[in-house]
C-alpha cells in the first residue's frame, strides 16, 4: 500500500493570484493515480495541489483539513467505498464538486451517483477530458457560492433592517393616502398599548385627538401637495389603548414612490414625559410670576400707604417743635394721636393680606352654598331691608364645595353689601345670585341692577388696596382688595363685568 | 402780588397741616382745597377764562378717588390750550415708588416731583420764583 502526496505548482506570473486548486484524490489503484497525475500535468496555467488518500479514514480526515476545492474519487473501490464517500462529503461540504473516474460498465449506476450528488464521471478510455471537466465543475461550484454569498448578503441585510425597525424603540408605521395602516412595528404596543394585528387595517386618523386634528391635516396635506420629502409635527396627542391620550412627535415621510412601500411612513416618538415636566416648569414659572406681581404690589401699597402716615407725622413734630401757643401744641397732639390710629389700621389690613397671602395651611370644610348664603343674607337684613333689596337665588340645594367658611363669608358679605351699597338713585336694588360650573370652577354670580362701574377706567383700581372712585363717603377700599386675595389664595378669581347705569356682575370663581 | 395755590388731596389732615406751613411764611396768598381731581377739573372747566379763579401753583396727589392725579393731569392737557393763565403744577405725593417718579417725568406740564411732607422751604422758594 502506498501514499504519495505529490505537489505540482505550475507558476505563471499573470494567474499568480489564482488560488490554489487543492483536490482531494481518493483511490488505491496506483495506475488511475498516474494517468490523473499525467492528465493534471498537463492543466496549464492553473496551480494545484494533489492530495492522495487511499482509506476511507484518511479521506475523511483530509476532507476536513483539507477543505480541497474538488474531489476526485476512484468508482470502483471496496465495500461501496466510493459511495459512502460521496455521502459523506455530501454531507459534509456539499458545495465540494465531486468527481468519478470510471469505465464505461458502469453507466447504470452512474444515473444513481449523479443524483446522490456526483458532480460529474470521466470514462478511463477518455482520461484526457479531465482537465476540461475539472474546470467547467470549478466554475460551476464558483458561480454557485457566488450566487449562495451573495444570497446569504441580501438576507443578512434584510434581516438588519428588519431588526433595526422591529427592536427600535420607537413605532413605526406604514400607510396609504387614506390613512389606512398596512404595517406597524413592535413599538406599537409599548408606546399606544395595542398589539400588532389590532393596529394594522385600521385607520391612522383614528387615533389623533380631535383637537389636534386639523393642524395635522393641514401638515399632512402641505406633505401631499407640496413634493415635500417630509414633515415634523411637533406635538400631538395620541389615543392610547386604555383610553388616554400620549404626547407625541411625528415626522411623517412621503414614499409613495418607494417601491416596497408606495405610502406614507410615520415614526413617532412619546414626548409625554418631556410635555409634563414643559407644564410643571410653566405653571411653576407663572406662580412665581404672580408672586413676584403680588410683592411689587404689596410694596407699592407699602409705599403709598404707609408714607403718608409717616408724612404726617413728620409734619406735626415739626410743628410741635416749633409751637410756642398751648392751643396749636394741643391740636397738633390731636392731630398725632390720629394719625397713630390710622397707621395702626394700616398695619392691621397689610399683615392682614400678607396672612391671606403666606397662610398655605388653611382650613376648609364642606360647605353648601345655598343655607350658607341665606346665612349672610339674614346677617344683611338690616341695610336689606332699609334699601328694599329684592334678592333673587338660584343655586341648586346639593350645591357643596370644599372652603375656607371665613374667606367664603367675606367674600359674599362684601360684594352683596358692595350691591346694595351702590344702588341706582332710581331705583330699588335688586340682587341675583347664582351658581353654574365651568370647567374646574363652581363660578358664583352676583348680579346687581345699581350704578355699574366704569371698567374701562377703573379695572386696575376696582381690586387695589384704598382705591376708591365713586367717591362715597364710606368707601375705605379695603373689602374688595381683602377679597380678591382670599379668593386667589383659595386658588380661584374674581371677574367683574358693568354696564354703567345698569348693572354690575361679580362672577367668583371657587376650585372644585 | 397775591399768588393762588390750590391743593388737590383726599388726605384732610394733610391739607390741614400744608395750609398751616403756607400760612406761616406770611406770603400773600390765597389757598384752595380739592378732595379729588374731578372737583378740582370740574371748577378749573367753569373758571377757565377768569385769570383771578384760576390758581398759579397746583400740589397735586397722585392716589385719590373718583379721578387721581393721572387722571387729572390727562384731562388738564385737553383743557390747557383754552385756559388763558399758566398754572405750575408739582405732584405732591407720599409714595417713593419707581414707578411714580418715572411716570411724572413723562408729563411735560409737570415742574417737580415733591415727596410729601412739603417741606417749607420748598414751598416759600417755588412761591418765591412764580
Amino acid at each position: 500500500m502506498y501514499s504519495q502526496n505529490s505537489t505540482s505548482i505550475l507558476v505563471n506570473t499573470e494567474l499568480a493570484k489564482t488560488p490554489l486548486v487543492k483536490i482531494l484524490f481518493f483511490s488505491k489503484d496506483h495506475l488511475i493515480q498516474q494517468l490523473v497525475q499525467n492528465q493534471l500535468d498537463n492543466f496549464e496555467g492553473i496551480p494545484f495541489k494533489l492530495v492522495s488518500s487511499t482509506t476511507m479514514m484518511e479521506f475523511k480526515q483530509l476532507l476536513k483539513s483539507l477543505r480541497p476545492s474538488v474531489i476526485i474519487s476512484d468508482f470502483y473501490l471496496e465495500n461501496f467505498a466510493g459511495k459512502e464517500a460521496l455521502e459523506y462529503s455530501k454531507m459534509i461540504y456539499p458545495e465540494i464538486p465531486y468527481l468519478f473516474i470510471a469505465d464505461a460498465l458502469c453507466k447504470k449506476k452512474a444515473l444513481q451517483y449523479l443524483q446522490a450528488g456526483a458532480t460529474d464521471f470521466i470514462q478511463k478510455e477518455n482520461i484526457e477530458e479531465l482537465p476540461a471537466i475539472l474546470f467547467k465543475a470549478l466554475r460551476q461550484s464558483e458561480e454557485k457560492n457566488a450566487i449562495k454569498q451573495l444570497k446569504q448578503k441580501k438576507w443578512e441585510d434584510t434581516q438588519r433592517f428588519k431588526s433595526l425597525i422591529e427592536f427600535s424603540n420607537d413605532p413605526v408605521l406604514l400607510y396609504d393616502i387614506d390613512g389606512k395602516i398596512g404595517y406597524v412595528s413592535p413599538a406599537i404596543s409599548r408606546v399606544l398599548g395595542y398589539s400588532i394585528q389590532e393596529f394594522v387595517g385600521t385607520n391612522v386618523k383614528k387615533y389623533i385627538h380631535p383637537e389636534d386634528f386639523n393642524s395635522r391635516l393641514l401638515i399632512f396635506e402641505s406633505l401631499v401637495n407640496n413634493n415635500q420629502k417630509f414633515v415634523i409635527i411637533e406635538e400631538q396627542r395620541l389615543l392610547h389603548k386604555e383610553g388616554h391620550y400620549i404626547w407625541a412627535r411625528a415626522v411623517i415621510s412621503d414614499a409613495r414612490l418607494k417601491p416596497g412601500i408606495e405610502g406614507f411612513i410615520t415614526n413617532f416618538i412619546d414626548i409625554s414625559d418631556r410635555k409634563i415636566k414643559t407644564e410643571a416648569l410653566k405653571s411653576s414659572f407663572e406662580l412665581v410670576k404672580e408672586q413676584n406681581k403680588r410683592m411689587l404690589n404689596f410694596s407699592y401699597i407699602v409705599s403709598h400707604n404707609l408714607r403718608s402716615h409717616s408724612s404726617n407725622m413728620e409734619s406735626i413734630i415739626g410743628f410741635l417743635e416749633t409751637a410756642t401757643d398751648e392751643n396749636e401744641k394741643r391740636e397738633m397732639l390731636l392731630h398725632l394721636k390720629n394719625v397713630s390710629k390710622s397707621l395702626n389700621e394700616t398695619l392691621y389690613n397689610l399683615n392682614e393680606v400678607v396672612s391671606i397671602q403666606s397662610n398655605t395651611t388653611l382650613k376648609v370644610e364642606k360647605i353648601y352654598l345655598l343655607p350658607f348664603i341665606n346665612k349672610i343674607l339674614l346677617g344683611l337684613s338690616n341695610p336689606v331691608y332699609l334699601s328694599k333689596t329684592k334678592i333673587e337665588i338660584n343655586v341648586p340645594e346639593n350645591v357643596a364645595i370644599l372652603y375656607n367658611k371665613e374667606y367664603l363669608e367675606s367674600v359674599l358679605h362684601n360684594i352683596i353689601l358692595n350691591s346694595i351699597k351702590y344702588k341706582h338713585p332710581n331705583r330699588n336694588p335688586v340682587i341675583t345670585i347664582s351658581s353654574i360650573f365651568i370647567d374646574a370652577f363652581l363660578v358664583v354670580s352676583i348680579t346687581d341692577n345699581g350704578v355699574g362701574i366704569d371698567l374701562k377706567k377703573n379695572k386696575n383700581k376696582l381690586f387695589g388696596m384704598y382705591k376708591t372712585f365713586h367717591g362715597n363717603k364710606d368707601a375705605l377700599g379695603i373689602d374688595l382688595f381683602m377679597s380678591k386675595n382670599q379668593v386667589e389664595a383659595m386658588g380661584g378669581k374674581i371677574e367683574v363685568e358693568s354696564k354703567i347705569g345698569e348693572s354690575t356682575t361679580f362672577k367668583i370663581y371657587i376650585k372644585k | 402780588m397775591t399768588k393762588s395755590v390750590c391743593i388737590i388731596d383726599d388726605d384732610e389732615l394733610y391739607k390741614l397741616l400744608l395750609k398751616k406751613t403756607i400760612q406761616k411764611l406770611n406770603l400773600p396768598v390765597i389757598i384752595t382745597c380739592f378732595a379729588n381731581g374731578k372737583e378740582a377739573f370740574d371748577t378749573f372747566l367753569k373758571e377757565k377764562n377768569s385769570q383771578e379763579n384760576l390758581p398759579d401753583v397746583i400740589f397735586l396727589d397722585i392716589n385719590m378717588p373718583e379721578m387721581d392725579g393721572w387722571e387729572f393731569m390727562d384731562a388738564y392737557l385737553d383743557l390747557q390750550p383754552t385756559i388763558s393763565k399758566e398754572i405750575t403744577i408739582y405732584i405732591a405725593s407720599s409714595s417713593i415708588a419707581y414707578q411714580d417718579f418715572e411716570k411724572a417725568k413723562k408729563y411735560a406740564e409737570i415742574s417737580g416731583y415733591i415727596v410729601k411732607p412739603i417741606p417749607s422751604d420748598t414751598v416759600y422758594k417755588i412761591l418765591q420764583i412764580l
